[in-house]
């Protein structure tokens, strides 16, 4: 972890400001954020909807010009390059995983999985060799020739991931990856990401609103009006009723219980404990915060 | 990722089906009109195109047989016959004028020509005769079908009767059909008894018809043109007038289905922006990304020229079948300049789509299902 932290961040982010509109109709969606992104590291950033998250997450993934600060991937300032460039920034040092998986519905999960190395001109017999090896570590070594259309939710999204990697990026940006998929799945994807980051030493930044994606990450930040803060342990309980891991600025409810205060996803948890608190808590009550 | 265009297209078949089938309606449009206007243009001058003369002799300043007069003396057919390269001249009388047809007055170029000759009269093959005597009319068979009379039926051609002896083929035309009468009949009819109003000429073979022409302009005052001046001599002359409403409907069927075909096609690829939006975030270049966008519409451009080409001959033959005064032509300077005005369309279509997708909204990819 030492040398990770001396490397050079995959990502990092030097006072981004990004305001639409001018004059009196100007509006910040991101002000002032500074981030920095390591190699192997997870991040996720959550906060409520309108908070700015997409446009930061496009900040970083080349995709929209701040209108002021800087950005650096892979150690190169991207927002001094040209059209051309940030597509080549984008195709060699970043993978993209969406919430509504945005395979193309034409291919194959394998063709899904070659798109960026054909984009960057790998040949093809490499290409669908590579495609092939990603798709089999992903467990989708049965589904290479399947289309969208005829895969699940979840195989959807490992194609996507296996889409990302393709390339070899250093940093991968998702977007609510879990936001469309059962909880099994998502368990599934978010422990993917992880492993990816720890095992091939990716940076990945994860924006997401799901609470289950919070166990993988090394860091919890909050973005709200714009500002980006990091969350503490503190910030985070798990209800006793369902196991969810709450926000406890967002809980539904609490109940003190024996000198302990106890936070809930849903009123209908709070009720249930308030019933029958003992039940829920055999073995002692459940240790509150991350 | 020519691959992924290719596919892409493929995919959703409803919709290639209906892009396709926009862009073969508005070829379909495009040819029939200038199909038409070539047609007409065809029938128009056919007397000159398809008769056997070379040369057209005829008086000094005029240069045309529609809405034209030439008087010339009857000796000159003689004269010209004696000019090296001329096989044989053959004078005609000639008149624009009306005819009383079945209680209708139809506009007709009325030709009178010398049954013993093989040039000058009508060219195809005539039902009844086409040896007619002093008092007996060819009359074009449609017209005639049109009007309601048939062989042995009466006429009258410029106040006077005629019976039909002949029903002639291909001298229809919607600008001015063609009823033949004996030479000295027409000449009678106009008033000049002695004189003829064009020479037809026949060149020897191995003659150049143009030289020929030269000699006879050098020998006489008069003017001679080739069968090619002087069709086209009549074609400018007929556009000039009337056909012009033709033209500006051929004109405006080019815009109208351009357009059609370029709204069809930027909405086929605007249908696929979000895949376009996916391939930008991934990575794609510029060119990539026009690569893409130009195949599918070139793909579908050209799946609709042919379906358009096809549905235009079936069209012609339908066409002819219910209306057979209408003559269809789809010439083939017309099929190559539609297919070069729907290439540029494709290209502009590709253009101005692509341009959007450079200045995508990052939402577009990252929005939710």
């Amino acid at each position: 972890m030492q040398n990770e932290k001396t490397a050079v961040p995959v990502l990092e982010l030097k006072e981004v400001t990004k305001t639409y509109g001018t004059g009196r109709a100007a509006v910040k969606a991101v002000e002032g954020v500074s981030l920095s992104i390591a190699a192997g590291e997870v991040v996720v950033i959550m906060g409520p909807s309108g908070s700015g998250k997409t446009t930061m997450l496009s900040i970083s993934g080349a995709l929209l010009s701040p209108t002021s600060g800087s950005i650096w991937v892979a150690g190169q300032e991207i927002n001094r390059l040209g059209t051309r460039e940030l597509s080549k920034t984008r195709l060699r040092h970043i993978g993209f995983v969406f919430q509504s998986f945005n395979l193309l519905p034409s291919l194959t999960a394998i063709e899904n999985v070659m798109v960026p190395m054909t984009l960057a001109r790998v040949p093809k017999r490499e290409a669908r060799k590579r495609a092939e090896n990603l798709l089999s570590e992903l467990g989708l070594g049965e589904r290479l020739t399947h289309y969208p259309s005829e895969l699940s939710g979840g195989e959807k999204q490992r194609v996507a991931v296996g889409r990302s990697v393709a390339n070899k990026p250093q940093l991968i940006l998702a977007d609510e990856p879990t936001g469309n998929l059962d909880s099994r799945s998502g368990h599934f994807v978010a422990e993917l990401l992880r492993n990816i980051a720890k095992e091939q030493g990716k940076g990945i930044v994860i924006v997401s609103h799901d609470m289950r994606i919070v166990d993988i990450a090394d860091r919890v930040l909050w973005l709200e009006d714009g500002k980006l803060r990091e969350e503490t342990g503190d910030s985070f309980a798990t209800d006793p009723v369902c196991k969810m891991r709450v926000q406890i600025a967002d809980a539904a409810g609490f109940h003190d219980y024996k000198n302990e205060r106890y936070y809930f996803d849903s009123l209908k948890c709070l009720k249930q404990f308030s019933e029958e608190p003992e039940k829920y808590l055999k073995g002692g009550p459940v240790e509150s915060g991350m | 990722m020519i691959r992924f265009a290719w596919k892409s297209l493929w995919l959703e078949k409803t919709r290639l089906a209906l892009s396709t089938g926009g862009i073969a309606l508005a070829i379909l449009v495009i040819l029939l009109i200038e199909g038409v206007f070539a047609g007409v243009e065809e029938q128009a001058t056919a007397y000159i195109d398809k008769g056997k003369a070379d040369l057209f002799v005829m008086q000094e300043g005029v240069a045309n047989l529609h809405m034209a007069s030439s008087f010339l003396p009857p000796a000159i057919e003689n004269g010209i016959n004696d000019i090296e390269g001329v096989k044989k001249a053959v004078g005609i009388t000639y008149s624009n004028t009306t005819a009383e047809i079945g209680g209708n007055r139809i506009f007709s170029y009325v030709i009178g020509f010398d049954p013993q000759e093989t040039i000058g009269g009508p060219w195809k093959k005539v039902k009844g005769t086409q040896d007619i005597s002093p008092d007996e009319v060819v009359l074009d068979k449609i017209i005639a079908a049109q009007n309601g009379v048939g062989l042995g039926d009466e006429i009258k051609v410029m106040g006077r009767s005629f019976k039909i002896a002949g029903l002639s083929q291909d001298t229809f035309s919607i600008v001015s059909s063609i009823t033949f009468l004996r030479k000295a009949t027409v000449a009678e009819l106009n008033q000049r008894p002695n004189s003829i109003n064009y020479v037809l000429v026949e060149t020897e073979a191995g003659s150049d018809p143009r030289s020929v022409a030269r000699r006879i302009e050098k020998r006489f005052k008069v003017n001679a043109m080739t069968q090619e001046e002087f069709s086209q001599s009549d074609r400018l002359m007929i556009r000039k007038m009337g056909i012009d409403i033709i033209l500006a409907m051929s004109f405006i069927s080019l815009v109208i289905g351009l357009a059609v075909i370029g709204m069809t096609l930027y909405t086929a690829t605007l249908d696929r922006f979000r895949d376009y939006g996916v391939l930008k975030a991934v990575g794609a270049s510029r060119f990539q990304l026009y690569t893409t966008v130009a195949v599918q519409s070139l793909v579908t451009a050209l799946l609709g020229f042919v379906a358009g080409l096809l549905l235009a001959y079936l069209s012609k033959f339908a066409v002819t079948a219910i209306f057979p005064e209408l003559l269809i032509v789809l010439p083939i300077r017309a099929v190559i300049e539609a297919f070069v005005a729907i290439l540029i369309i494709s290209v502009l279509a590709t253009i101005i789509p692509v341009r959007l997708i450079e200045a995508v909204d990052p939402m577009v990819v990252f929005e939710g299902a």
